[in-house]
C-alpha cells in the first residue's frame, strides 16, 4: 500500500518500544531499528509523500497537480489526504514516531509549535523561490531569518452582516471606519429596532484573534518581538467588559446560546437568523452563506485608516519535515503547487484564495457567486491591512484555548472579569 | 460458593415440594390483549430509538440550509441527489470505503473469534499454575485507556513496517487483545453446567475435542455476540484507520465518512448523512442475521440444566 | 494491574472448587490453599500427570494470548508507565521527572480535579441506569414474539450511532434551547433552559445519551436470558411462582454471571468515556468544563498540548481508580455471582 515506508533516523521511542517489547520477550538486549543518523546524500528523486487535510474538491485538484508534477519529471508523490477531524492527532503520532509525511500541510496556529521543536525544516535549505507570494505573506511563515511555511492558502476575519435581516430593520451595517464603541451601538441598535427579537452580534469575547485586532486598532501589536505579550491586563479588561456590558443589555446572545453554538456553524445565531452579524473567516463566511437563505454581507471589522488592525493571515501552509530524505524534491513540489500557472489553474479556489497576486488574477472568472464576494473582500483587506510584526510564537495555540476558557467562564459568572485577566497573564508568564 | 437461597426453588427438589401442594395451572403467557400491550410499547420504545435516524433520513434529502432549521422529521420535499453524490465523492468512492471496512471487519471477527475463544476455555475451565495473575494481567490491560499507548504502539507498528497497511488493525485481533471478549465468553463459559464437559471427559475426549465438540456448540450465543460486537466496533472505529492508513483507496467507512466534514469552508452536510445512513445498512443487517444465529443458537443445542 | 493483585483465581478465574466432585484433583496455584491436598517438600501442590497436562493445554490455549500480550500490548504499557515519570512532549527524548506529574495532578491542576469531579459523577449515574434499562429491554424481548428480531435490531440503532458526527448535531437538536424537548416542555407550560449548553445540566445530556446507547448490555443480557434453560423455568412455574417471583428467585440468579460482566464492563467503560463529550462539546470540555472527562483531559494534554507525560501519569492514575472498583467488585462478587459450574 505504501512504497515509502524508509528506515528511521533517531527515534527513541521506537527504540524504546521495541526493547520493551524484545525484553519481555527474553530475546535479549539492545534491540531497536537501525540508526543510520541522518547522514544519506539527499536524492532529489526519491519518492515523497505529502499529507493535507480536505474534503472532496481540495483532494481532487491536489491530486491532479500533482500528478502533474510527478509527469514533468518530479518524483513520485505518494498522497495522503486526510479528514480535518484527527489531523493533528496523526501528525502527533507521526511526529513522536519520527515518520512525518515530506510535505505537509500546517496551520498558522499549529506551525510555531512544530516549528519551534525541530519538525520542520527551514526552508533557506533548499532552494525554493517565493517571490511571487504578496508581501506580508511571504514572511507568515518566518521566524527570525528562518522560514518554515509557504502560505497555502490566505484568509482574514471579517464582519459578516445579516443583510435581509439589517435591510428589515432599517439598520445599515458599519462601513468605512468605525470602531469597538460602534460596533456596541451597532448591537444595540439592533437590539432595540428588532424589539428584542434579535441579538446584535455573536459573542466574540472568546476569540483571541478578535481580541488581537482590539488591541492593534491603537497601533500596538499584541505580541513583542521576542513573542512574550505586548497587551496589557487593561486591554483584556476592556476587552471583556465590552462584551459583558452588551451582554447585560441582550445585545449579544447569553452564555448559553453561545455556548451551544459553538463549534457549530449551520447552529450559529448568525446562521439561524437571530443575530444580525458576527465575526467571521473568510471561508466561515463561504460555509455560512450555504446554510442559510439570507444574504450575507462580510466587511472589515472596526477599522481605523492610520492603524489598519487586520492582516492577511495564512488559512493554510505547505512545511516539510525535518527529517525528509528529499528535501528538495519537496521544495520543488511545493514551488510548483504554488507558482506554477497550470497548477493554480487546476487548485483554483479549492485550497482557499491563493496567495500570490498572479493567480488571483488568473482566477478572477472561475471563482464561484457564492465564493467572489469572499474573493474581493480579500482584495479589500489588501488594500487595508498591516502585517503581523512576527509569527505566532510557539505556545500561541494553548494560549487561545485559555482565552476562549476564561471567556467562557466570565460569560456564566463563574469568573470575574479581574480574576479572568489575572488568570490570563498568569499563565502567559508562568 | 452456595447458590442463593432463591435458586433452590428451581432444583428438583423444589419441584418436587411444589407437587405436593395442589397443582396451579401456568399462567397464562399471553392473550391478545397483552400482545397489543406490549406491541405498544415495543413501537413507542422503537420510535425514540430510532429517531435520530429518521431525522438523519430526513437531512439526507432536503437542501443544506434546511437541515438545522429544525427538528423535524418530515422533510419539506424529496431530493435523493445527495445519495448519488455522496456515493462518488472523495474517489475512489464510497463503495471502496465500504470494501475496505468489510475486508478489515471480517478479518477482526475471525481474530476475535478463534483467539478470544481460546484464551476464554482456558481461563474457564481449566486448571493451570498462575491462572489467577493471568487472569488479572488480562483484566488489567483493559484499565489503561488507549490513548496513551497509541504512540508506542505506532512506533511499534512503524518498526516492523505495518504502517499504511491493514495488519495494524487486524493481527491483534488473532492474538486476543480484545481482553473484552475474553472475559465475556469466559462469563458465558462458566454458566454452562460442568457436568457437560465432564461427561465428554470421561469419554476420553481429549482437550481440544472436549472444547470442540462440547464447548463450542454451547457457547454459540455468545459467540454470536462476540461476532456482532467486533464486527459493529470495528466497524465504526476511526482512530486506528486514522493512525495507520494514509491511503485514500484503502480507507473504510468511519474516515471516509469524516472526508465530507471540511474545517475551511463547505462541509457537506446532506451528503455526509446520506452516506453515514447508507453506510449503517451493512451493520443492521448483520445485527439482524446475526440475531437469528443467537436465538437458533440455543434452540438447536437445547441446553439441558 | 499491579494495583488489582487481590484478585485472587477463586474469584476471578473462574475456576469452581468442585470440591465435592473430585477431592482428588487439586487446583494447582492461585494461591487459595484446597485440602487433602498432596504436597511436595516446599509446600507446593505435587502434581500428577494428568494435572500436567491440563496445565499445559491451559498455555497452550492461552498461547495466542500470550503472543499478543507480550508482543504488542505490554510494551506499550510498559513504556507509558515509564512516561508518566518524565516530560515527554513527542518532538524531544522524554525528560525523567520522578513524581513531578503525579504531583501536580494533585496539588496544582483544578482542571484534572474537576475531570475528577465529572467523571466519577458520569460513572455513578451512568453505570447503574444504563444497566437498568438495558436490563428492563432484555427481559421485555425475550419471548417468542413475530417480529422480535427486528424490534431488537431497531433497539440497537442508537448503539450503532456510536460517535458519528451525527450524534453531535442531533443532541443539539434534542436538548438545545429550542430543541425538541424544550418544545415538548413549552406545551406545558415550561420554559426549559439550553440543556446542553448549561454547565448545570450539560452532563446530564451526556448521561442521557450513555443510557440511550444501552445496546451492547442488552444484548449480552438477551444471550444471558437465552441461556436459562427452559426447564428451570417450567419447574418454577409448577412452583406456582409468579413471573415477579420467577425473574428474582430463578432468573436473576442465573443471570448474575452476566450481570457481573456487565457492571465490571460497564464501569471500566464508563471511567474511560471519551466520545460523547469529545463529540458533543466538540472536543473542548465545555462549557466551562463542565463535560471535561478524564480522558477527554487526559487527551487535551497529551495531544492538544504535547504533555503527554503528564498524560501517561494520569491514565496511570485511573488505572488504579478503575483496579480499586474492579477489585471491590469481584470480591462483593462472591457474595451475589452465581456460577453454573458451581455446585
Amino acid at each position: 500500500m505504501k512504497s515509502t515506508r524508509r528506515t528511521h533516523r533517531h527515534a527513541p521511542l521506537i527504540a524504546l518500544t521495541t526493547c520493551a517489547a524484545l525484553t519481555l520477550a527474553a530475546c535479549g538486549v539492545g534491540g531497536g531499528p537501525d540508526d543510520p543518523g541522518g547522514g544519506e546524500a539527499a536524492d532529489p528523486s526519491a519518492p515523497i509523500r505529502a499529507a493535507w487535510w480536505g474534503e472532496d474538491n481540495q483532494n481532487q485538484a491536489l491530486d491532479e497537480a500533482i500528478s502533474a508534477f510527478t509527469e514533468a519529471g518530479g518524483p513520485a508523490v505518494s498522497v495522503e489526504p486526510q479528514p480535518w477531524d484527527g489531523y493533528w492527532d496523526k501528525l502527533a503520532t507521526q511526529v513522536a514516531g519520527r515518520d512525518i509525511p515530506d510535505v505537509v500541510m500546517q496551520a498558522a496556529s499549529q506551525l510555531p509549535t512544530y516549528a519551534g521543536r525541530d519538525a520542520l525544516l527551514d526552508l533557506s535549505e533548499v532552494d525554493l523561490d517565493l517571490s511571487g507570494l504578496d508581501e506580508g505573506i511571504r514572511d507568515f511563515g518566518s521566524i527570525g531569518d528562518q522560514t518554515f511555511g509557504v502560505v497555502a492558502a490566505t484568509n482574514a476575519t471579517g464582519f459578516v452582516t445579516n443583510a435581509d435581516l439589517l435591510g428589515e430593520l432599517g439598520i445599515a451595517a458599519p462601513e468605512g471606519e468605525w470602531t469597538w464603541d460602534d460596533l456596541v451601538a451597532f448591537a444595540n441598535e439592533v437590539r432595540t429596532g428588532s424589539g428584542g427579537e434579535a441579538w446584535g452580534v455573536q459573542d466574540g469575547s472568546g476569540d483571541m484573534i478578535l481580541f488581537i485586532l482590539y488591541v492593534r486598532d491603537s497601533g500596538r501589536e499584541f505580541y513583542n518581538d521576542d513573542g512574550t505579550i505586548n497587551a496589557t491586563a487593561d486591554d483584556l479588561r476592556n476587552w471583556f467588559q465590552l462584551w459583558a456590558d452588551m451582554r447585560e443589555s441582550g445585545a449579544i446572545p447569553p452564555a448559553e446560546a453561545t455556548a451551544e453554538a459553538s463549534g457549530n456553524l449551520p447552529g450559529s445565531p448568525l446562521a439561524t437568523g437571530r443575530a444580525a452579524a458576527s465575526f467571521a473567516w473568510t471561508q466561515d463566511y463561504v460555509a455560512l452563506q450555504s446554510v442559510t437563505d439570507s444574504a450575507l454581507d462580510i466587511g472589515l471589522p472596526p477599522y481605523n485608516a492610520e492603524n489598519p488592525s487586520l492582516w492577511i493571515n495564512a488559512a493554510s501552509l505547505w512545511s516539510i519535515s525535518a527529517w525528509s530524505q528529499n528535501p528538495q524534491g519537496s521544495a520543488d513540489l511545493i514551488d510548483h503547487l504554488v507558482n506554477d500557472p497550470e497548477a493554480i489553474e487546476t487548485l483554483g479556489v479549492s485550497l482557499g484564495i491563493p496567495p500570490t497576486a498572479a493567480a488571483r488574477e488568473q482566477l478572477v472568472d472561475v471563482v464561484s457567486d457564492q465564493e467572489r464576494p469572499a474573493v474581493e473582500y480579500m482584495d479589500l483587506v489588501a488594500a487595508n491591512s498591516r502585517p503581523l510584526n512576527r509569527l505566532w510564537p510557539d505556545g500561541f495555540a494553548d494560549s487561545r484555548t485559555l482565552f476562549g476558557q476564561l471567556a467562557e467562564s466570565v460569560a456564566f459568572g463563574q469568573m470575574t472579569i479581574d480574576e479572568a485577566v489575572d488568570a490570563f497573564f498568569a499563565d502567559a508568564e508562568g | 460458593m452456595t447458590a442463593p437461597a432463591a435458586l433452590r426453588t428451581a432444583d428438583p427438589q423444589g419441584a418436587r415440594a411444589a407437587r405436593a401442594r395442589p397443582a396451579k395451572r401456568p399462567t397464562k403467557r399471553s392473550t391478545p390483549l397483552r400482545t397489543i400491550a406490549w406491541h405498544g410499547l415495543m413501537v413507542l420504545i422503537c420510535v425514540v430509538s430510532i429517531y435520530p435516524l429518521l431525522w438523519m433520513a430526513r437531512s439526507s434529502v432536503v437542501p443544506e440550509n434546511e437541515i438545522f432549521s429544525s427538528p423535524s422529521v418530515i422533510p419539506s420535499g424529496i431530493d435523493l441527489s445527495n445519495y448519488p453524490a455522496g456515493w462518488v465523492a472523495n474517489p475512489p468512492g464510497f463503495g471502496q470505503f465500504m470494501l475496505n471496512s468489510f475486508v478489515i471487519c471480517v478479518g477482526a471477527v475471525l481474530g476475535n473469534l478463534i483467539a478470544c475463544t481460546l484464551a476464554a476455555y482456558a481461563f474457564a475451565r481449566l486448571r493451570f499454575p498462575l491462572k489467577g495473575l493471568w487472569f488479572t494481567v488480562m483484566l488489567g490491560t483493559m484499565m489503561l485507556p488507549g490513548h496513551v499507548t497509541l504512540i508506542p504502539q505506532y512506533a511499534l507498528f512503524s518498526a516492523i513496517d505495518w504502517v499504511g497497511t491493514y495488519l495494524p488493525l487486524i493481527v491483534p485481533k488473532f492474538l486476543a487483545t480484545d481482553a473484552f471478549f475474553i472475559f465475556l465468553l469466559v462469563q458465558f463459559m462458566r454458566g454452562i453446567p460442568r457436568e457437560l464437559d465432564e461427561a465428554a471427559e470421561i469419554d476420553g475426549a481429549g482437550r481440544w475435542r472436549t472444547f470442540r465438540s462440547v464447548m463450542l456448540p454451547l457457547t454459540v450465543p455468545a459467540l454470536a455476540t462476540t461476532a456482532v460486537f467486533t464486527f459493529i466496533w470495528t466497524y465504526e472505529d476511526f482512530l486506528g484507520p486514522l493512525i495507520y492508513l494514509s491511503d485514500l483507496n484503502a480507507y473504510p467507512v468511519p474516515l471516509g465518512l469524516r472526508m465530507f466534514v471540511n474545517a475551511m469552508g463547505n462541509s457537506s452536510y446532506g451528503q455526509l448523512f446520506a452516506m453515514s445512513l447508507l453506510s449503517l445498512l451493512p451493520v443492521f443487517v448483520t445485527f439482524l442475521l446475526f440475531q437469528r444465529k443467537l436465538i437458533q443458537g440455543i434452540a438447536t443445542t437445547g441446553l439441558k440444566g | 494491574m499491579r494495583s488489582s493483585p487481590t484478585l485472587k483465581a477463586d474469584q476471578t478465574a473462574p475456576e469452581a472448587t468442585a470440591a465435592g466432585r473430585s477431592a482428588a484433583r487439586v487446583r494447582p496455584g492461585g494461591g487459595a490453599p484446597s485440602g487433602g491436598a498432596a504436597r511436595d517438600r516446599a509446600g507446593r501442590p505435587r502434581r500428577s500427570p494428568r494435572q500436567r497436562g491440563e496445565a499445559r493445554a491451559g498455555y497452550l490455549f492461552l498461547l495466542p494470548w500470550f503472543i499478543g500480550l507480550v508482543g504488542l500490548v505490554l510494551g506499550p504499557m510498559l513504556v507509558s508507565a515509564y512516561l508518566s515519570f518524565t516530560e515527554y512532549d513527542l518532538f524531544n527524548d522524554p525528560v525523567w521527572v520522578g513524581l513531578d506529574n503525579y504531583r501536580t495532578m494533585f496539588t496544582d491542576d483544578p482542571r484534572y480535579l474537576q475531570s475528577l469531579r465529572v467523571t466519577f459523577t458520569y460513572v455513578l449515574a451512568a453505570v447503574p441506569l444504563r444497566l437498568a434499562v438495558a436490563l428492563g429491554l432484555a427481559l421485555l424481548m425475550n419471548r417468542a414474539v413475530r417480529g422480535m428480531s427486528f424490534y431488537r435490531a431497531v433497539l440497537y440503532l442508537p448503539s450503532l450511532l456510536g460517535g458519528s458526527v451525527a450524534i453531535a448535531v442531533l443532541w443539539r437538536q434534542l436538548f438545545g434551547g429550542e430543541g425538541a424537548v424544550n418544545q415538548i416542555l413549552a406545551l406545558v407550560g415550561i420554559d426549559g433552559p439550553s440543556w446542553i449548553s448549561s454547565p448545570d445540566t450539560s452532563l446530564l445530556t451526556i448521561i442521557v445519551l450513555a443510557v440511550w446507547q444501552f445496546g451492547s448490555p442488552m444484548v449480552i443480557f438477551l444471550a444471558g436470558l437465552r441461556q436459562i434453560p427452559q426447564e428451570v423455568l417450567e419447574a418454577a412455574t409448577v412452583d406456582g411462582a409468579g413471573a415477579v417471583r420467577r425473574f428474582f428467585s430463578v432468573v436473576l440468579p442465573l443471570l448474575t454471571p452476566l450481570v457481573f460482566f456487565n457492571v465490571i464492563m460497564q464501569t471500566i467503560v464508563a471511567f474511560q468515556a471519551f466520545t460523547p463529550s469529545f463529540i458533543i462539546s466538540n472536543g473542548t470540555g465545555g462549557p466551562v468544563d463542565s463535560t471535561l472527562f478524564y480522558t477527554l483531559y487526559l487527551y487535551i494534554k497529551g495531544f492538544g498540548e504535547f504533555e503527554m507525560g503528564y498524560a501517561s501519569a494520569m491514565a496511570w492514575v485511573l488505572v488504579a481508580i478503575i483496579a480499586v472498583f474492579t477489585a471491590v467488585n469481584f470480591l462483593g462478587a462472591r457474595r451475589w455471582v452465581f456460577y453454573g459450574d458451581e455446585s
